[in-house]
């Protein structure tokens, strides 16, 4: 019945009564402790008259809520933007070896050594009734540390949905630069072998930049795309085509003038013939994969990962807590001539303990609201160097998974709290008073 | 308003060592006693006794028919707020109130339906001892002399039976000490409430009724 009712309501709802309902013991804890009192106006003096180590307190306590929620925001983009990288790319195919080799290189163009595909098996993918687009890659050379990559011009449209400026390239002599590079339309480069750090040699071939790409959030964003033809022809290898070639770039290729690719990218338009595809193309001759699932497969991984930086989250918020607690305990030394004063005065016990447990308990919930700004800023900060680091589109946010923990934590400290609460109101009245 | 009555009462330290000793003392409903003596002879300790702040060894201490001796913390503080009306030695304000919260204090923790009158007194205390009670400023701001007269507004506001000061006139300079002690006598006597008052300030001693004089912890003259 329960579940019933609870899977039916919207996902935001149950969020926020998951929400709700882990601030359920601070609420009920601080009900119980401030029923028959005013503690406010005290609080309030007390947190003016201790501004220093209230402010230390709470920014203690938002460091470690800030780190938390960041730490977990941030893993969670990093998912979220590999796999929007890897979004465009339905099917892989490429020689058998690993998968997530091929991923690294096609995907995230990470330079490694992969076999290639011959024609023959190039033309059998490229001519298959189900796909509707085959582009193969090259890869091997960069500008200024900025990959140069070849593919096809239906590729580029399909990559970058449209371009921001310009056209995609017709000739051997032209290129698209990713959305993240430096170039503009009508500039001119001219590559270089490798990635340009050492042992380089130019080839003598310039490229026009005649357009730019839409920002795909892949690593291709900082990449320069051009005719795979070209890539092969300085190279010294086939172009892919056969001497009566009129010069239109991509497919169909001449299958004995193929100079071979590591990687082609298949699209189909249908969701089961991409399955169909993967399946058939699962030979002894190459291998097939969804980029997403091999993704899927590390994010599982990652998912273990995850766990592990929960625990340390909470460990780390734990460890803060009770160095908080420790602190407040010292802190009830510091008042404890006001509160022998109050209990002088005849202020009940639990009067004492309520105005002890409260103002422990604002200084956690401010440092846990300041921690979720600072969350908010570690997140966008560590996701733009994530960003600029792998290339990779990361766009963390704090959502509810963050907000539960912050829940549980200010709940589950508040909860702590009651200790030093019930040390300050147990101490000898008489010594403080004197004090 | 009950009466003071004590018989053999002793008091010792944690260490053992006597602290006070008062064989007997009776103070009537609405009267005041001034304690004296030399600094460190238990005045204090006394003052704290009566207020049921110290555990007492030996003896009997009673308000009426109200024994502190035997009583349970939790009763012994709901008498104290009931009961007394403190006036300490520093003022003891919670420095980072103003004049009127101050005063107010006990409305605090006070029952609901109390906290309204309290504050009320409160503020009409203030205003009979020449303090501004909507001056928002902290009381950390304020002259010695107006410090101490909140800690009065304080003791007074929830209007008990009982006043006990600790040297109320010790920090103040003579004039101001004079006004304060007239308003403590004088509202005392109006209102029918005792006043026990530990001082060096022989003008407080000679407007009390009666005299108690210690002296290492014992009870040397009660005129």
């Amino acid at each position: 019945m329960f579940e019933t009712v609870w899977y039916a309501l919207p996902v935001l709802v149950q969020d926020m009564l998951v929400f709700l309902g882990l601030l359920v013991p601070l609420a009920v804890t601080g009900g119980i402790c401030l029923y028959g009192y005013r503690v406010w106006p005290l609080i309030r003096g007390l947190l003016r008259k201790h501004t220093a180590i209230s402010a230390t307190f709470v920014l203690l306590i938002a460091a470690a809520v800030g780190i938390s929620v960041g730490l977990i925001a941030q893993e969670r983009g990093l998912r979220e933007g590999t796999a929007r990288a890897a979004d465009k790319f339905d099917l892989i195919i490429a020689a058998p070896g690993s998968e997530i080799t091929a991923m690294l290189a096609a995907v995230y163009l990470q330079p490694t050594a992969l076999p290639l595909i011959d024609g023959a098996t190039y033309a059998k993918i490229e001519s298959h009734e189900l796909v509707d687009l085959a582009a193969p890659l090259a890869f091997g050379d960069s500008w200024e540390g900025v990959p140069v990559v070849g593919t096809t011009p239906p590729f580029v449209d399909h990559l970058s949905e449209g371009l921001r400026a310009g056209r995609v390239f017709e000739t051997m002599e032209e290129a698209v630069a990713g959305a993240n590079t430096p170039l503009q339309v009508g500039d001119v480069v001219e590559p270089v072998h490798g990635d340009g750090s050492d042992d380089f040699s130019e080839h003598g071939h310039a490229y026009t930049i005649v357009g730019k790409m839409n920002r795909t959030g892949s690593p291709w964003d900082n990449a320069i795309l051009v005719a795979v033809e070209s890539v092969w022809e300085i190279h010294a290898m086939p172009t892919g085509h056969g001497p009566d070639w009129d010069g239109t770039l991509g497919g169909p290729f001449d299958p004995s003038q193929f100079a071979g690719t590591p990687a082609v990218l298949v699209r189909a338009e249908e969701l089961w013939a991409n399955y169909s595809l993967q399946s058939e193309f699962n030979t002894s001759q190459t291998m097939a994969f969804f980029p997403g699932n091999v993704l899927a497969q590390l994010h599982a991984l990652m998912g273990d990962i995850r766990q592990v930086m929960s625990v340390l989250a909470v460990a780390t918020q734990v460890l803060v807590a009770v160095a908080v607690l420790a602190g407040l305990s010292m802190l009830s030394r510091i008042l404890a001539r006001r509160m022998a004063l109050l209990r002088a005065l005849g202020a009940p016990r639990r009067f004492v303990f309520a105005v002890t447990w409260t103002f422990a308990t604002v200084l956690i919930c401010l440092g846990a609201a300041l921690g979720i700004v600072f969350g908010v800023i570690a997140t966008a900060v560590l996701s733009m160097v994530i960003t600029a680091l792998t290339d990779i589109l990361v766009q963390a946010r704090l959502a509810w998974p963050e907000m539960h923990l912050v829940a549980g934590f200010v709940s589950a400290v508040a909860v702590l709290s009651l200790y030093p609460a019930y040390l300050a109101s147990r101490r000898s009245l008489l010594d403080d008073l004197r004090s | 308003m009950p009466d003071l009555s004590i018989e053999n009462l002793v008091i010792d330290s944690a260490s053992g060592r006597r602290l006070l000793e008062v064989p007997n003392l009776t103070v009537p409903s609405g009267g005041s006693l001034a304690v004296r003596g030399p600094s460190g002879a238990g005045k204090s300790t006394l003052l704290f006794a009566i207020a049921g702040l110290i555990a007492v060894t030996a003896g009997q201490l009673k308000w009426g028919e109200t024994d502190l001796v035997g009583m349970a913390d939790t009763a012994r503080t709901t008498f104290r707020g009931a009961t007394f009306g403190i006036i300490f030695q520093d003022h003891l304000l919670f420095e980072e109130l103003s004049a009127e919260n101050n005063a107010g204090l006990a409305a605090l923790y006070a029952p609901r339906q109390r906290r309204a009158g309290i504050g009320q007194v409160a503020r009409r205390m203030l205003t009979d001892l020449q303090v501004p009670w909507d001056d928002p400023r902290s009381v950390v701001s304020f002259s010695g002399g107006e410090r101490q007269r909140i800690a009065v507004a304080r003791a007074l506001a929830t209007e008990p039976p009982v006043i006990l000061a600790d040297e109320p006139t010790a920090s103040l300079d003579r004039k101001t000490a004079d006004g304060l002690i007239a308003d403590l006598l004088g509202g005392a006597k109006d209102a029918g409430r005792t006043l026990i008052a530990v001082s060096h300030d022989p003008a407080l001693i000679d407007a009390c009724d009666r005299v108690l004089t210690i002296e290492d912890g014992r009870v040397t003259d009660h005129v």
